[in-house]
């Protein structure tokens, strides 16, 4: 397995990083936790899931491994992220300070961890400035909730826009796309 | 992969089945099978990825890992996998590093073509500006 720094940070992760959108569809829990056991003996060390995955499911399987696996967590770089509908209500969508206030607690408590290494928009939110968006993620971090923030399926101008925008208002980098 | 598509599972002109993405949703979002199979690109890209793997003596799914980690702008790639199989197949792209030339076979198969939309030729020319050399 091969390392670098994460973005522009200094965090460390392997060039490879396990997905986990199949961890409670495609995959049960058994095959999940092994399939992480595997990823760990080769060296890796970077995890990616998000909300949405199997409905929850798949940040329970992950939180799950990591309180099952003493010392583990402080391993492994943890990203998540939140953006998708987790239920019908108006607000259980989109990137709004209100949505994501609640999606990062769920998160935090699904997984079982005091702290999101990586916490990334999943999606543009056309409905939400990206400023009010960038905003939380600031706060976020100063409150110690979140380490880095990420952006997911973003384009072109969504990319220049939120990368500018965060260092122009002082805000916590965007530090993967 | 694309939804399965560069690990070189789906046969040109042959609904997929069984166990798969596409097998299970051939419809699913835009990795759908009907929606790649008549294009020219599709399989100009797999079949590229292919050469380099026998080649290689390796998997496409680790051609086409080994590529996107060497990207500029890159520092990791996400990888999923229904199996442990798969997992471990993944997993052997690890070290893999392919050669500028690998690298430009597969660029150039998969260079995606861009729209003249706006301003047509003229717009297109504009992208970019060589300098003319004096010598």
């Amino acid at each position: 397995m091969e390392y670098r720094t994460l973005g522009n940070s200094g965090t460390v992760v392997s060039t490879l990083c396990l997905g986990t959108m199949t961890f409670g569809a495609e995959s049960d829990e058994q095959v999940a936790h092994k399939q992480l056991d595997r990823f760990l003996e080769q060296g890796g060390n970077f995890l990616d899931t998000a909300d949405v995955y199997a409905d929850g499911e798949s940040e329970r399987i992950l939180g799950r491994w990591l309180a099952a696996r003493s010392g583990v967590r402080d391993q492994v770089v943890v990203a998540t992220k939140a953006r998708f509908p987790m239920g019908d209500g108006l607000n259980e969508v989109g990137l709004s300070r209100v949505r994501l206030t609640r999606a990062l607690d769920a998160s935090l408590r699904r997984l079982g961890v005091d702290t999101i290494d990586l916490y990334q928009a999943h999606a543009w939110d056309p409905l939400t400035p990206i400023e009010e968006t960038l905003r939380f993620f600031d706060d976020a971090v100063h409150a110690g909730k979140i380490q880095y923030v990420g952006v997911s399926n973003f384009i072109g101008w969504q990319l220049q826009k939120a990368a500018l925008l965060a260092r122009h208002l002082g805000l916590a980098p965007i530090v993967t796309l | 992969m694309g939804g399965g598509w560069l690990t070189g599972k789906y046969q040109r002109d042959s609904a997929p089945t069984g166990n798969t993405r596409l097998g299970e949703d051939p419809e699913r979002g835009m990795e759908a099978y009907a929606r790649r199979n008549p294009e020219e690109r599709t399989w100009r890209v797999i079949d590229a990825v292919e050469s380099v793997a026998k080649a290689r003596g390796v998997s496409m799914a680790q051609v086409a890992l080994a590529w996107l980690v060497d990207r500029p702008a890159v520092t990791s790639v996400i990888l999923g996998a229904r199996t442990l199989e798969q997992l471990d197949d993944n997993l052997g792209a690890a070290e893999l590093h392919l050669s500028t030339e690998e690298t430009a076979r597969l660029d150039q198969a998969s260079t995606p073509i861009v729209d003249d939309y706006p301003y047509g030729d003229l717009g297109v020319r504009q992208r970019g500006r060589g300098l003319a050399s004096t010598t």
